[in-house]
């Protein structure tokens, strides 16, 4: 469904991505793991279009999509969950929501029913549905995210760090929500620095350093991995 | 007593004319992080662009310093006025495909240069055009001075100050409530984030251009019948107009608006007491209120939540 091809991505003059090559096939969810700064965000900038590759390739659906706008992607079925979650602040939960299906140009009614779907899966959304986001917690923000990119109807769902900053119950939660985006069928890309939670629920994983992938395998022999491990497991060669 | 109350009435028409332009700068500011400094060349323009049509409604000659009053009876002055502000917004869009869209987001500030350059080109285009003379611009109202509780008021003073506050209201209703609205909301918030949406983002960055210019246009055309049409008329009432919205604080649309009527009254009310003082305790007053508010009297400190 989503191919790279040796793609690179830069910052004026600073790499932030070598010459990364990724598949992602329909209906998996695939992690990409990796320390700070390592490039992940920047790779999920460059698939979004928010940032022009310097080179290589995009492609999406058997098309390159490497030049194409960023609202041009999310038309084709793109949608990003961005880092750090970004919702609109001065707008209202219902507002952000009908904003991620701006260019669906759907009718009162057919957003009114979508928004209904988000909130079934986002039960805490419904009791926000008329406050700014700015007064919702971390955690409220980072699902009001999700439900944003999922209004635009996805085929390909790309989550920065849904788990960043928030607590281990709202982190379970978050993570139960992704397993069963997985079963209604949309593919994903997941992006984390929490590995041992973005691997247990991957299909398949690269690992990331220093903009490069160093690593690639299923879900779980990453899981097992030593030096995975060691790296971003935070547990020690001798304790293994 | 009638008297302030004549001075307040003028004051708040042209504190609508400092409002609609005041406004024009808040929704480039908010949406692209740039400003039109050719704004006053927009509002001269808007009208002569007006006068031209009035003219060329009624059938007149081109080449005149008075537009005779019957020129804008009837539907011709609203025409004129619609016709100035779509021509203005057409500039605007120029203005932002030649001038601003090459430098935005770039960082640094050749945007201020380009802009303000493209308004020297405009004036000297319209000087070649229209010619440096002021012209004298009929209210379709009539000039015959009416009172009310006492006080003598300009018809063309209410004229503008209802149009200001209707395209006001429908701009403010239109932001709040309509999807283009929202979008342009979300493009001030942030364009990349805006873009994820699936919003066009360069497309909402060209309205948002077309609409603060066609204000302009509009303003030109609305005030011209009280300041005369000049193509040097443009400069003070964009001055003006930016201090209202740095006074208001640029990322504030109804701050900018409130900021315009306050400038006006204020000026109106200086001008009662000493006219050659006017623009020396306005200015000096703007210069006080940022010293204690930078951002404005209504501007927001950003809140965002990480
Ligand atoms: N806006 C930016 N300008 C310049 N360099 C950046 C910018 N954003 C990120 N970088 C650099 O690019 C590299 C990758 O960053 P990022 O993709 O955010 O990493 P990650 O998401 O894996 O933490 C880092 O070295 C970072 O310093
Ligand atoms: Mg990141």
């Amino acid at each position: 469904m989503l191919k790279l091809k040796d793609v690179n991505l830069a910052y004026g003059p600073i790499a932030a991505v070598r010459k990364v090559s990724i598949d992602v096939e329909a209906g998996e969810v695939v992690a990409i793991v990796g320390g700070n700064g390592a490039g992940k965000s920047t790779l999920l900038k460059g698939i979004a279009g928010l940032m022009p590759v310097s080179s290589g390739q995009i492609i999406f659906d058997g098309e390159e999509i490497s030049r194409l706008a960023p609202h041009k992607r999310v038309a084709r079925g793109i949608a990003l969950s961005p880092e750090g979650r970004q919702v609109f602040p001065d707008q209202t939960v219902y507002d952000n929501l009908t904003l991620g299906a701006y260019f669906r140009r759907l009718s009162n009614d057919a957003l009114d029913a979508e928004v209904e779907e988000q909130f079934t899966l986002f039960p805490r959304l419904r009791e926000r549905r008329d406050q700014l986001a700015v007064t919702l917690s971390g955690g409220e923000q980072q699902m009001l995210a999700i439900a944003r990119a999922l209004m635009g109807k996805p085929r390909l769902l790309l989550l920065d760090e849904p788990s960043l900053g928030l607590a281990p119950k709202i982190i379970q939660e978050i993570f139960g929500i992704i397993v069963s985006l997985r079963k209604s069928g949309i593919t994903i890309l997941l992006v984390e620095q929490m590995a041992n939670m973005a691997l247990a629920i991957a299909d398949r994983a690269y690992v990331l350093e220093t903009g490069s992938v160093t690593l690639s395998g299923t879900g779980q022999q990453l899981l097992h991995d030593p030096k995975v491990r060691a790296a971003y497991l935070g547990i020690s060669h001798s304790a293994a | 007593m009638d008297v302030y109350l004549q001075t307040l009435l003028s004051g708040l028409a042209i504190g609508g004319v400092y409002a609609l332009i005041a406004l024009g700068f808040s929704i480039t500011f908010t949406t692209t992080k740039t400003l039109n400094f050719a704004q006053g060349e927009f509002i001269a323009f808007g009208a002569f662009i007006g006068v031209t049509m009035l003219l060329l409604f009624s059938g007149l000659a081109s080449t005149t310093t008075a537009v005779p009053s019957e020129a804008a009876s009837a539907w011709r002055y609203p025409a004129a006025v619609i016709a100035a502000g779509a021509v203005a917004g057409l500039m605007g869009v120029l203005i932002f495909l030649l001038a601003v869209r090459p430098f935005a987001g770039k960082g640094g500030m050749n945007w201020v240069m380009s802009t303000l350059g493209f308004g020297v080109m405009l004036q000297s285009i319209g000087l070649a055009v229209w010619g440096p003379a002021p012209v004298m611009v009929p209210s379709p109202l009539g000039d015959d001075v009416l009172r009310i509780a006492g006080a003598g008021v300009r018809p063309q003073e209410l004229l503008v100050l209802a149009c200001a506050i209707l395209i006001m209201v429908a701009l403010d209703l239109v932001m709040r409530r309509s999807r283009i609205g929202k979008a342009m909301m979300a493009v001030a918030h942030s364009p990349q984030i805006a873009s994820l949406m699936g919003i066009n983002v360069g497309l909402v960055m060209i309205g948002a251009f077309a609409l603060s210019s066609g204000l302009a246009g509009v303003a030109g055309v609305l005030i011209a019948p009280i300041a005369s049409a000049s193509l040097f008329m443009g400069i003070g009432f964009a001055l003006k107009a930016f201090s209202a919205a740095i006074i208001g604080g640029l990322n504030n649309p109804r701050g900018c608006i409130y900021g315009g009527f306050i400038l006006g009254v204020l000026e109106s009310a200086v001008g009662l007491w000493q006219a050659q003082w006017r623009e020396i305790v306005v200015f000096g007053l703007i210069i006080l209120v940022l010293a204690f508010r930078p951002a404005g009297l209504f501007g927001q400190a950003a809140v965002d939540k990480v």
